[in-house]
């Protein structure tokens, strides 16, 4: 592990610590460290690479079969309708 | 030029809908090009998302996890009805309740033209995103919905933003 200087507002630090205090995390080092990772997991699968995937759908729809399909128990206008309410 | 609602792609993959014989051939025979923007790429995430049951997928994806199985079917469904996302840039600053703010172009089209279009928050965005491409140059001239509510506006659609609301259509 490599250890990197960061600036924190005293509010941040308030937050970490509360969270320590919680016994969410057992140090202030940890609940960084945590957090940055679940920002870091989120931020990169924002752009994770599917491009195989949807490489093997539409290779298989050459075939000529429909690799996907919806079996919707309503029709497509009202779940796309239901979203816009 | 042709600006594609959610549900005529939605309809495509679903053989039992109303909708898929006329989704299926305006994909597959209209020369028009198809557009699609940013806040159709979501609602094709949020409506995939709660689709758990009834998306059917080869099974080399059912072991993926939900987030990478529904992010490559909307990216599948996207490449394979051949439509372009346009997006655009331009933000626009405005004074609503005393403060200002910058918002997208959209937005602030859709916040002057509501009272006039009396259309569903999300209808009246992809429509001004519709205008948008139309108004940066491009021949925009269809929106494509099988929604009956934005079919039904079709006349003050035309009138306000000069684009026709039709039904996926083969001759388009």
């Amino acid at each position: 592990m490599r250890v990197i200087p960061v600036r924190l507002t005293d509010e941040e630090v308030r937050k970490i610590d509360l969270l320590t205090k919680r016994g969410i995390y057992r140090s202030r080092s940890e609940a960084i460290r945590a957090i940055l990772s679940k920002q870091l997991e989120e931020k990169l699968g924002e752009d994770e690479d599917v491009a195989p995937l949807v490489n093997k759908l539409l290779n298989l729809r050459k075939t000529g079969e429909n690799p996907v399909l919806l079996r919707l128990k309503k029709s497509a206008v009202e779940v796309v309708a239901e979203g816009r309410h | 030029m042709a600006y594609v609602d959610t549900n005529v792609v939605i309809a495509k993959y679903a053989p039992r809908d109303p909708l898929n014989k006329d989704a299926r051939a305006f994909f597959s025979y209209s020369k028009t090009r198809k557009v699609i923007s940013p806040i159709s790429i979501v609602e094709l995430m949020a409506v995939l998302s709660r689709l758990e049951t009834e998306l059917e997928v080869p099974a080399e994806l059912e072991s993926e996890p939900w987030s990478r199985r529904i992010r490559a079917v909307a990216e599948f469904f996207i490449r394979d009805c051949r439509v372009s996302i346009v997006s655009s840039p331009i933000t626009a600053r405005t004074k609503i309740a005393g403060t200002a703010i910058i918002i997208p172009l959209e937005y602030q089209s859709s916040i002057r033209q509501a009272h006039s279009l009396k259309l569903k928050t999300v209808d009246l965005i992809h429509l001004k995103c519709a205008e948008n491409v139309k108004k940066s140059g491009a021949e925009l001239n269809y929106f494509v919905t099988g929604d009956i509510d934005i079919l039904s506006h079709a006349e003050v659609i035309k009138d306000n933003l000069g684009i026709t609301v039709t039904p996926p259509n083969r001759d388009l």
